[in-house]
């Protein structure tokens, strides 16, 4: 995503390291997205020296990756599996974390970047000692601090289940860039080179195991598709019966495929289940083979660089795809924000549910977004895809599904397309919607979100509703629209007298002597401001659980107020009236938003062609 | 904006050293949260979010 701080910069030696600690104890998914970003800021700032805290479980990816300096691993069986089983207290395991941090801690970094935005991360980025931190940490008394807009951002928008449609990958990388660029100078270098590539990864194949592989004795005049049956979590995993009518459907149309199925141990039981479901349908299961409980990383890595196509859920496999440029079909079910961690790339699509589903509401109930994204609404979207070279995305979805007597199963679903955009746009990936439908009011929210953060925290935007088309617009979403209008300049006075009541705080505690023995009546005065403040805060509070759209506010107000840094109140008041200025110039970007939005609503007046003029004889 | 605030910048650390910390606090807490954590994940809900 581009950026452009405001600040001042100054250009730094191109060869002085800059000591870099990255703390990714997330997922491998995480892992992989934050490789991602790392990869671009390497790219400008080759100067970085970087030393990568993972999982033991999760840190194959970063040790295959040959500019990453070390990779640090949490012993996490050994350290915690113990007191788990109940074999030791918690205090005991504390030598051996302390033995484990001991040397991280021995001379300062330049920079800690915490990209795991957890609550055990944020105390290991309090101990480490370093001139700049990103992330989640804790300050001197130990309560937790976010110090840098992007992760306020995270822990009020995103952490706080809230509409916006910026890409992790991009949020990462520009929190990175931004930090860099203002703390350590211009980058020695420019570019706009991929970050993605088949070579990403250094892998270290087993020659003689492989060779043996039933992979390495694969067909190789086929095209090969991965399908990674499962994900973390059962609720965002597709039935086995699913892949297989899929399989089928594949087989069916497409003799030049054939298909790889990956997972691990916890996946066996569905991949015997896939194999019965698809031998029941008279499908040579012969074209399929079985990797799952098999996949090393290496392995991994390797069969899906190989692949035309990865077919995969909520899951690290998309990441992986992403970072080798193989496509993908991300069959995204269950409560998945995939705007934020979907198929990192152009040319990948998600398919997930448009149909309220009961289990996403409730989560004692099931999920019947598995069953609306149905195995033929997948194939369509997939041949769809797969086309694109011939068709050139002319004919639209919508004819395709018809011209394959799909039609039934598109109504369910959405369906989305990303793309990399350019940087003069802004940057980043965004996802189309390849169904011409309407906008949804959380649709647009999240456009207006991601538009408001990037106007925040990377200093140059494109214009309002630069990526709004007119027949996008509903009536529906006018309605809802004039109701926010009205209920939007409410919150922009709120914050406005918020501001005014902040910085009176401000100057009148500032010319006190001492803020701690004061006249009565000042100290009234200072309780009075305090109590308004509240006032105002509750009230933005009540705005936004009435208009959902408007909740983001209230709820950054909570993170900014709470990572305040001042312990004096002459200079809570005036970064108080930084924060809600800083929320009052978002409030006012969404006023923009709203108004051209129902502007561009309004019906056009077409101005007739001229009647053509004939000649006439004389 | 944010960048004239300083929020850009990520956080400057006054004591590099990090002595005055509370060591065996964080110490305690970080065992604490890794045991708690049981799908750590970036877009995860934290549970502390309050206002100073």
């Amino acid at each position: 995503m581009s950026q452009s701080p405001s600040t001042n910069t100054t250009s730094v030696a191109p060869n002085k390291k800059i000591r870099c600690l990255v703390v990714q104890l997330a997922r491998l998914g995480d892992t992989l997205q934050s490789l991602m970003a790392l990869r671009a800021a390497k790219q400008l700032y080759p100067q970085l020296e970087i030393h990568f805290v993972a999982r033991d479980k999760f840190a194959a990816a970063a040790k295959r990756v040959p500019w990453i300096n070390e990779v640090i691993t949490l012993p996490s069986e050994a350290i915690l599996g113990p007191i788990l089983r109940g074999e030791k207290r918690d205090t005991q395991g504390l030598s051996e974390v302390a033995q484990w941090i001991s040397p991280m801690i021995q001379e300062p970094w330049d920079l800690v970047v915490n990209w795991s935005y957890s609550e055990a991360s944020s105390f290991l980025t309090g101990l480490v000692p370093a001139k700049i931190k990103l992330g989640f940490s804790r300050r001197k008394d130990t309560s937790f601090a976010s110090s840098d807009g992007w992760s306020h951002y995270i822990q009020a928008i995103v952490q706080g289940r809230l509409e916006q449609n910026i890409h992790l990958t991009d949020i990462l990388t520009t929190q990175l860039l931004t930090a860099l660029q203002i703390h350590f100078g211009e980058p020695a270098n420019t570019g706009d080179a991929p970050v993605t590539s088949k070579s990403f990864f250094s892998l270290e194949i087993d020659e003689s195991k492989a060779r043996s592989s039933a992979w390495a004795q694969r067909d190789t005049s086929r095209k090969w598709i991965a399908f990674q049956l499962g994900t973390g979590r059962a609720d965002k995993t597709w039935d086995p019966e699913n892949w297989a009518s899929l399989a089928n459907e594949i087989f069916t149309e497409h003799p030049e495929y054939n298909v790889v199925l990956l997972g691990g141990k916890d996946d066996e039981s569905r991949a015997q289940t896939f194999l019965s479901s698809l031998a029941s349908k008279n499908k040579a299961t012969n074209r399929v083979i079985s990797l799952v409980g098999e996949t090393s990383f290496d392995l991994w890595a390797s069969v899906v660089s190989r692949c035309s196509w990865v077919f995969a859920g909520d899951t690290a496999a998309i990441h992986l795809a992403s970072v080798l440029g193989t496509r993908v079909i991300n069959i995204s079910i269950g409560p998945v924000r995939w705007s934020e961690t979907g198929p990192y790339g152009n040319g990948h699509y998600v398919i997930s549910s448009n149909l309220p589903c009961t289990g996403c509401e409730d989560k004692d109930t099931v999920h019947s977004c598995k069953d609306t994204v149905t195995a033929q609404g997948v194939f369509a979207t997939w041949t769809y895809a797969a086309s694109e070279w011939v068709h050139r995305r002319k004919i639209s979805i919508e004819e395709h599904f018809a011209e394959h007597g799909t039609a039934e199963h598109l109504d369910s679903l959405s369906i989305y397309r990303s793309k990399i955009r350019n940087t003069d746009d802004g940057g980043g990936v965004v996802y189309e919607s390849v169904i011409k439908r309407p906008l949804r009011v959380q649709d647009w929210s999240a456009m207006v979100m991601g538009h408001i953060a990037r106007a925040w925290y990377c200093g140059w935007v494109p214009g309002v509703g630069h990526e709004l088309a007119r027949g996008q617009i509903s009536p529906a979403l006018v309605q809802n629209l004039r109701q926010l209008d009205e209920t939007s300049v409410v919150l922009s006075k709120v914050y406005d007298e918020a501001i005014s009541i902040a910085k009176r705080l401000h100057t009148k505690s500032a010319n006190l002597k001492s803020e701690k023995i004061m006249r009565i009546k000042d100290r009234e005065e200072l309780r009075e401001y305090g109590k308004k403040l509240i006032e105002l805060d509750r009230l933005a509070e009540r705005l936004g659980n009435t208009h959902k759209p408007l909740r983001a506010f209230s709820q950054m107000s909570k993170v900014l107020m709470h990572n305040l840094k001042s312990a004096h109140l002459s200079e809570l008041g005036r970064e108080s009236a930084e924060s809600y200025k800083h929320l009052h110039e978002g409030v006012n970007i969404f006023r923009e938003w709203v108004k051209h939005t129902l502007q561009l609503a309004k019906p056009m007046a077409v101005i007739s062609a001229p009647a053509e003029i004939k000649e006439t004889s004389p | 904006m944010a960048a004239d605030t300083g929020l850009l910048q990520g956080e400057l650390n006054e004591n590099p050293q990090g002595q005055e910390l509370e060591v065996e606090k964080l110490l305690i807490g970080f065992l604490r949260a890794l045991l708690d954590e049981q799908d750590p994940k970036i877009g995860a809900p934290l549970p502390e979010v309050a206002a100073k």
